[in-house]
């Protein structure tokens, strides 16, 4: 990460959060979350207007707008947009962030007071995870080849549990992750959950029993997944 | 003769740990209330985005687009 972006994690406010049942928990136990979705990012633009592959940023999309030649159109703000995703991901980004945090907060084995974390959501396909987890540096071994093992659905949200000093690192890494499954709209009852693992707990499915189990082994902080598209804010 | 060994050595690794006493069945009532308070702050949640997405489908229908 450079300075610009150190900067933004730095300078990031604790994440908003809609339960108001959560915000209560979260302020008695002091909790803080962050989320990599609050830094305020650039994005390529390509305006009809203007010569493609503009940087701006989603607040103020018309901000490099020549005031003189196109009065007021540096105030303009976006008001609806559209956001395809593969047909079959059922399971809606809001739900998907809402359940993390939720489990994280009052699930099983819940973040312990005064904890500060920072989130980092994505959507990935369980081959590319799979794929890049071969290569880290995941430990220990027997758990990630227990992952590698693990069925899948085609697409899987990740979210990486870490703190805002590790995501700083010229290696950055996280103490934890939630994999959910992406194409199943259902999360009562945990069944979008397909694995857990933050510090101690390691939450996974048993087929035997029918049931979750909480797994008492240390997790050594791993490398975050690279292999999505990087941003700056230059 | 040479006995096979196996590839996949992680159901062994559970169970290991499982004879160590370092795995926790989640069924205890504790457990069940963690999953019941989970219930219900997405079933709050599940609501706040159809209201959401309702809203948004209004204002959306509500907009014109022109060239």
């Amino acid at each position: 990460m450079n300075q610009g972006q150190d900067y933004m994690i730095d300078s990031l406010c604790e994440t908003f959060i809609h339960s108001k049942k959560l915000k209560d928990v979260i302020t008695s136990k002091n909790i803080k979350i962050f989320d990599n979705d609050d830094i305020r990012k650039k994005f390529i633009f390509i305006d009809d207007n203007l010569p493609v592959y503009q940087k701006n940023s989603l607040n103020k999309p018309c901000e490099n707008y020549d005031s003189k030649k196109y009065q007021n159109w540096d105030t303009c703000i976006l008001t609806h947009f559209l956001a395809p995703l593969y047909s079959k991901i059922y399971l809606e980004t809001f739900q998907a962030k809402s359940f993390v945090r939720s489990f994280l907060i009052e699930g099983p084995a819940p973040l312990s007071n005064n904890s500060e974390v920072f989130l980092r959501t994505y959507l990935t396909s369980s081959r590319s995870y799979k794929d890049w987890l071969v290569c880290s540096d995941f430990s220990p071994p027997d758990l990630k080849e227990y992952l590698l093992k693990l069925p899948m659905p085609k697409f899987v949200w990740i979210t990486e549990v870490t703190t805002k000093e590790l995501i700083k690192c010229t290696n950055p890494k996280t103490e934890g992750i939630v994999i959910l499954d992406a194409t199943e709209p259902n999360t009562f009852n945990y069944k979008a959950l397909i694995f857990a693992a933050y510090k101690n707990h390691q939450i996974k499915y048993s087929e035997k029993k029918d049931c979750f189990e909480d797994i008492s082994i240390p997790l050594p902080s791993f490398s975050i997944f690279e292999n999505l598209i990087n941003y700056s804010n230059d | 003769m040479i006995e096979p060994k196996p590839i996949n050595c992680t159901d062994e690794f559970f169970e290991k740990l499982a004879d160590d006493g370092k795995v926790t069945t989640l069924n205890q009532p504790n457990h069940i209330k963690a999953i019941n308070e989970v219930n219900s702050t997405m079933e709050e949640t599940r609501r706040a985005f159809q209201e959401m997405d309702k809203q948004s489908q209004i204002s959306a229908s509500k907009v014109v687009l022109t060239a």
